[in-house]
């Protein structure tokens, strides 16, 4: 047993093992590995074909490949190489020549089966470079090297859908947000045409005449505060978030001078409430929303809402109690999608318990409701600390 | 030939007559007071097509010069390019056309103490591949200041290298004769052509260490060069000679500079040269390039400069074994060539950059 040559042949493999998975790019990891290869080896090219269900096609050629007229033969050639084997050791005939991307004459071919990533040529122009020795050397590496190119494969599936996702987000921000302009416009225009006509007409305006400009007036009113909400919407996400350390007593007296609480209703904030980190702005929004729709949906004489907060070991939990008039469970889901309304009101736009669950979610957070008809509502969301 | 005239229009006259209308290459030892810029513009006036680089020392039948010019009839030669940038990665390969039937050759020199070689020549494989032999070296200053040092018809310029088409067929011999006495080690951490950890630990410290079992000789950083030019490291190869990587230097982090990149992971060995066996590597180095020719012309010599401050006195011995191997084949008519900082070539197929070895070439 010659141990010098056992020695080398080890650090030759430790060698082409460490080049392997060096870049997540295809190409990059091919160039990283193979190259190598082609230089210890003294090899002069090799390349990579791709069975894409009936066809093949090139993935990797160094040198750079000529151009290739794929055809049936050489599918047929590709399909019978290695028919019943993982690896195989050629001369250099006229199917290699022909199914080859770059310009050889002579030598010979080691091709090794790369099972889902196709199938690895190796040229040499010496008729005896390669042994059988090679393929069993080589064959460890070569799992290696199918795991690497199947990591890169699937590294580009998901980056090209990130950035697949991201364009189309991009649009449909752009969309709305020029949607929401552009529908401005013309709405104010309606609206100033109307105070023309009534003002400017010689007679007076019949009852039925002013019923209508009062309605198309309403409905003008409606479209600009749901074409608010859109564009409010879709920008809740682009305002820079000013994360600090936030009392929620003190942030929730300050929400509760925001509102109009009518006297029969009282509001109960629990002396100690958790300090928590989040942006001011987008908590203060999540609790308006929840307490206004509260304060709305009382219809008893004596109307109370009640802010619980309990402290998990992941999350804040904070729960909003209500004695209104409830909500029936078919609306639980419905009531969180945009311009959603449980009652006709012109001046709600149906989106504020949408922007809040999207609030909530940007925290890691969820929103539920659980309610009783005429009992009252309990609306739970969650905070990631 | 080989001429010493620094005069512009003599050394014009001279060129032009010895060209032939051919392109010719011009190699100029670093030492040789001229106006390169000046003699690039009378030769563009002129309309004679020609590429050159600076070298340490430049050599012209059994001699070597360590002022000078030798000029070389490029029979054949198509196109030639300067390459930019090669420091950065976004050098431009140009686009050339082989025909497939035709025998093609490249000669390239390009500046040896630039960084990013290996890419270049790896670009060029990935352009070219074996379409066409490869041949050259790494032309520049043995004062190891980097300067313009490759020139064509566009200019002189550093960080950069020329690059020459040749229709024809040149044969390859390649030996450098170093012998392994330690390893294999594995570089473990590097950056382009600086070792920074061999076994992951420190290069210089393992270096030295690895030293102290053959030479009394304390190696440091003031004395580094002296010692480290009779210890390269060769990159092992399966079943070929290894490729040799110079160090140069080491750094106050124990970095160990060398010529020529080492990648991440490479194993390497640990030389030690002999005069007798460096001289026979370079006979063995003509030898393969004569068996593989038919009826060459021209031979070029690219010696590494490394080779002649090593053998000092016997680097004669080893011209002389070169040029008496060559001259007894009659057909060869010129025999030229450069001390370079690096060789290049692509024998056995594979391009590739050399460090301390002798690459002959031979043009039919």
């Amino acid at each position: 047993m010659n141990l010098n040559s056992h020695t080398a042949d080890i650090n030759y493999l430790y060698e082409l093992s460490m080049a392997i998975g060096n870049s997540l790019d295809y190409q990059g990891n091919c160039n990283h590995f193979l190259q190598l290869l082609l230089a210890r080896k003294s090899l002069s090219s090799c390349w990579i074909y791709r069975k894409d269900k009936e066809h093949y096609t090139l993935s990797y050629s160094y040198p750079n490949p000529n151009k290739i007229k794929y055809s049936k033969s050489i599918t047929k050639i590709l399909d019978q190489l290695l028919y019943g084997v993982n690896a195989v050791i050629l001369e250099i005939t006229t199917d290699i020549i022909q199914i080859a991307p770059i310009p050889i004459q002579q030598g010979s071919v080691l091709i090794f089966d790369l099972q889902s990533q196709g199938i690895l040529f190796l040229h040499s122009t010496q008729k005896d470079a390669f042994l059988p020795k090679d393929i069993s050397q080589l064959k460890p590496i070569m799992n290696k090297f199918i795991l690497s190119l199947e990591a890169c494969e699937s590294f580009t599936r998901n980056e090209n859908l990130l950035n697949k996702l991201a364009m189309q987000n991009r649009e449909l921000n752009d969309y709305a947000h020029i949607v929401s302009h552009d529908l401005k416009s013309p709405l104010r225009n309606i609206y100033t045409l109307l105070h023309w006509i009534s003002e400017d007409t010689s007679q007076p305006l019949d009852k039925l005449t002013k019923q209508y400009f009062d309605r198309i007036g309403k409905n003008v009113e409606k479209m600009d505060t749901l074409i608010s909400g859109i564009l409010e919407y879709s920008t809740l996400d682009k305002r820079k978030k000013d994360k600090r350390i936030i009392d929620l007593y003190q942030l929730l007296n300050e929400v509760i001078l925001l509102l109009t609480i009518p006297s029969h209703i009282s509001i109960k904030i629990p002396p100690t409430l958790p300090k928590i980190i989040a942006d001011p702005i987008d908590i203060k929004q999540i609790f308006y929303n929840l307490l206004m729709n509260a304060i709305k949906s009382i219809d008893k004489p004596l109307g109370t809402i009640k802010i619980e907060a309990v402290d998990t070991t992941e999350c804040w939990q904070f729960k909003i109690i209500d004695n209104g008039k409830g909500i029936e469970e078919k609306y639980f889901q419905k009531i969180f999608q945009v311009f959603q309304k449980l009652e006709d009101n012109s001046m709600s736009n149906g989106m504020g318990l949408a922007m809040t669950q999207k609030i909530v979610a940007h925290y890691g957070g969820t929103i539920t409701v659980a309610s009783k008809k005429d009992e009252g509502s309990i609306f739970s969301f969650n905070l990631k600390k | 030939m080989y001429t010493i005239t620094t005069d512009i229009s003599t050394l014009i006259t001279e060129i032009t007559s010895y060209s032939n209308q051919h392109m010719v290459m011009l190699s100029i030892a670093e030492a040789t007071s001229i106006d390169i810029t000046e003699l690039i513009n009378v030769l563009n006036q002129k309309g004679i097509a020609f590429i050159g680089g600076i070298f340490p020392r430049i050599i012209h039948q059994n001699t070597l010069y360590d002022t000078g010019i030798v000029i070389t009839q490029l029979h054949h030669a198509i196109e030639s390019h300067i390459i930019k940038n090669l420091h950065q990665n976004d050098f431009v390969i140009p686009n050339i056309e082989l025909k497939k039937e035709e025998s093609y050759c490249m000669l390239t020199f390009v500046d040896g103490l630039t960084s990013n070689i290996s890419l270049y020549l790896s670009e060029l494989y990935r352009h070219f591949g074996n379409q066409t032999s490869y041949f050259g070296g790494g032309a520049g200053s043995l004062s190891l200041q980097q300067q313009p040092c490759v020139f064509n018809h566009e200019g002189i310029f550093m960080d950069a290298a020329v690059l020459c088409v040749i229709k024809n067929q040149i044969e390859i011999g390649v030996k450098h004769g170093w012998q392994k006495i330690d390893g294999p080690i594995v570089a473990t951490k590097t950056h382009k052509n600086i070792i920074q950890e061999i076994n992951w630990m420190n290069a210089f410290e393992v270096y030295q260490e690895l030293l102290k079992k053959d030479t009394d000789k304390q190696i440091n950083e003031q004395n580094f060069f002296d010692i480290a030019k009779g210890y390269p490291f060769g990159i092992v190869k399966q079943n070929s000679e290894c490729v040799v990587r110079d160090p140069i230097a080491t750094n106050e982090k124990g970095e160990l500079i060398c010529v020529g990149e080492v990648p991440e992971n490479t194993i390497l060995d640990v030389l030690k040269g002999e005069n007798d066996s460096l001289i026979k590597s370079a006979k063995e180095a003509t030898q393969l390039a004569l068996n593989a020719s038919h009826n060459p012309s021209h031979a070029f010599i690219i010696d590494c400069i490394s080779r002649v401050l090593f053998l000092e006195d016997d680097f004669d011995t080893e011209l002389n074994a070169i040029h008496q191997a060559l001259v007894k084949t009659p057909s060869i008519t010129q025999i030229n060539g450069a001390l370079t900082l690096g060789e290049i070539s692509s024998y056995n197929g594979y391009l590739e950059f050399f460090n301390k070895t002798i690459v002959i070439g031979l043009l039919k």
